[in-house]
């Protein structure tokens, strides 16, 4: 968790990843920051997110994310 | 059937009577047989496409969830990891052919009415440069694009994409997605709506009739109407007759024009969707939204957040992310931040999806050169925003220019607003060379003395219409600038009913003495794209 972390403070150091839940539904992370944070995600972890795992419930938080990089590991 | 007339009027009464008079399990049928009956109301020949294109959509979507389901269980029953990898593989193998199958189908009857000219037109001029004489059949032949096309052949394929993405499951009953597809609120300008969101709306949600809803549903419709009648119509002869004789002109009256053009756009278009969100709201249905004060944005990228909001995500979802997300996306991006660094590497998959999005932006707008044009503008400023950000905040550093500060804001306004309306000279006019010598007429013929023959550009309005139309764009600002500062609601509910009453009467009594005479159901501008 604390490297995804790393990972999504390095591309929007103005968002506190810890604590907001509605990156996706209150517009925080535009379409230029997922693809940013899929592209090093997938790198750092070794995993395949592609486009069809792209839905808000992956991505409005970064412990949702964190979880589906779990799924993808196991 | 002119949608500020009385028979339109007629059509929403008797379909909402009847929607709150039939039981609420089949509500839908109403919606239904209202579609039906709008879309014939414009004629009947081309509903063929429309129940084809639905048909196409409907099967697919099916045929891949029977896949998906088949696959899962054949998943289920694997027993080693190679075995269920080499599954998976074969899975999204068949179910990618028949994804891209149905999206071709439905695609290529469209492709062909609205670029068939353009296209054959342009590779016979490619041939002639090769000195090849080619004798392209169909050349020249008019077809007609059914009305609502373009926005109901992206409602499928985007229905298609998201089953074989299993956003969600696909609709059993045909009758159920034929209302989403054909749904008259959005068939003719959008929004464009996802299947999920809207059967959540039409066919789930309980829609008990309720007064409140009434009036404003009442009010949001007049307010459209208004802006469509009192605005956008009212200004459509003296803004096109300007433009079209602007050798006449100099930079005042052109500008002028333009300015006032986007206006006119803006109103038509937000008018539309303001009578039928209205409309919806009335039923219990929310519709998407298209617009948030758009011409209050601070950046073209931005703008293009606010305005046509739902055309924006539709691409940013079904052409960026695929797009960026691609194997070539992510090998460019890959080869990209070995050479440039990681900076220009991680923008460089989405740049390139973002070139292809304004590729089929400007295209879907129309089968023109103009309109590609249009669509690399705004992606060049777009690119260079991102670019340089840092650049430009260096400059306002040395300037000490204040980021938050109100005079910069305004200013970036007011730059945002300067752009999108050159752009519009590309979108405005018959080909590239008309808009640039456009231009180049206004920069190189001040004629500020014309400043007073502002005042004449009004006389093709109408002396009397003058002040409607004034009015009617002061007010379009007012509330624009209410909603972002979000104190809209608060002055609606602080206005005493009896000026709220005297308001809606006075738009109303406009709308009555506005309308009749005028064809007004000849161009909402976007129901021609």
């Amino acid at each position: 968790m604390e490297e995804l972390l790393k990972i999504m403070s390095g591309i929007r150091e103005d968002i506190d990843f810890t604590k907001e839940t509605k990156l996706i539904d209150d517009e925080l992370l535009d379409s230029f920051d997922i693809i940013s944070i899929v592209s090093e995600v997938n790198e750092h972890f070794g995993i395949e997110i592609n486009v069809d795992d792209l839905l808000p419930e992956n991505f409005n938080s970064a412990e949702a994310l964190y979880q589906l990089i779990l799924k993808m590991q196991g | 059937m002119s949608l500020v007339s009385l028979h339109s009027l007629c059509f929403a009464a008797i379909t909402v009577l009847l929607f709150f008079l039939f039981p609420k399990k089949h509500r839908w049928l109403v919606l239904l047989a209202a579609n039906v009956y709008f879309y014939l109301s414009y004629g009947a020949k081309y509903i063929v496409f429309i129940v084809i294109c639905g048909l196409v959509s409907y099967l697919a979507a099916l045929w891949l969830e029977k896949r998906i389901a088949a696959g899962a269980q054949r998943l289920k029953e694997a027993e080693s990891k190679e075995e269920k990898d080499e599954l998976r593989r074969k899975g999204l193998k068949q179910k990618k052919r028949i994804c891209a199958l149905a999206v071709i189908l439905l695609l290529a009857p469209w492709i062909v009415i609205k670029y068939g000219n353009f296209i054959l037109e342009n590779t016979g001029k490619l041939l002639s440069v090769f000195r090849i004489d080619a004798k392209l059949p169909g050349l020249g032949l008019v077809l007609v694009l059914p009305l609502g096309m373009s926005f109901y052949v992206f409602h499928a394929v985007g229905y298609v994409v998201d089953v074989y993405r299993s956003k969600y499951p696909a609709e059993k009953n045909f009758l159920k997605y034929f209302t989403f597809l054909s749904f008259f609120p959005h068939i003719t300008e959008g929004p464009f709506s996802r299947y999920n969101e809207l059967k959540q709306e039409i066919f789930e949600e309980e829609h008990s009739f309720s007064y409140e809803r009434l009036c404003a549903g009442c009010a949001r419709i007049l307010w459209g109407a208004y802006k469509k009648v009192a605005i956008a119509d009212l200004l459509t002869e003296s803004v096109n007759s300007t433009l079209a004789a602007y050798s006449d002109h100099g930079f005042v009256l052109i500008s002028f024009a333009v300015i006032l053009y986007s206006f006119r756009i803006y109103a038509d278009f937000s008018g539309y969707m303001d009578m039928m969100c209205g409309f919806c709201h009335i039923l219990g249905i929310r519709l998407s939204e298209n617009f948030r004060q758009p011409f209050l944005a601070k950046t073209v990228d931005e703008y293009w957040r606010r305005w046509h909001i739902t055309l924006g995500k539709w691409f940013r979802d079904y052409v960026f992310y695929p797009v960026s997300m691609s194997k070539t996306g992510t090998k460019l991006s890959k080869w990209a931040r070995k050479k440039w660094g990681a900076r220009t590497g991680k923008l460089i998959a989405g740049h390139l999806a973002l070139f292809f999005v304004w590729t089929c932006t400007g295209l879907w707008h129309g089968a023109n050169w103009t309109y590609l044009f249009w669509g690399y503008l705004n992606f060049i400023v777009i690119l260079s925003t991102t670019q340089l950000e840092e650049v430009y905040a260096r400059m306002r550093d040395k300037l000490h220019i204040r980021g938050e500060s109100f005079g910069w804001k305004a200013f970036c306004v007011l730059r945002t607003f300067a752009l999108i309306s050159i752009f519009r000279f590309f979108s405005l006019s018959p080909d590239i060379r008309t808009a640039l010598d456009t231009i180049v007429h206004a920069l190189t013929h001040p004629r500020l003395w014309e400043s007073s023959l502002v005042l004449n550009f009004f006389t093709n309005i109408g002396e009397k219409n003058v002040l409607l139309t004034d009015v009617g764009i002061a007010a379009l600002i007012i509330v624009d600038i209410l909603c972002e500062k979000q104190k809209w609601e608060d002055v609606k509910k602080k206005c005493p009913p009896i000026v709220r009453a005297m308001l809606y009467a006075a738009m109303l009594l406009i709308l009555i003495i506005c309308a009749p005479g005028k064809d007004v159901s000849a161009s909402f501008i976007y129901a021609n794209f």
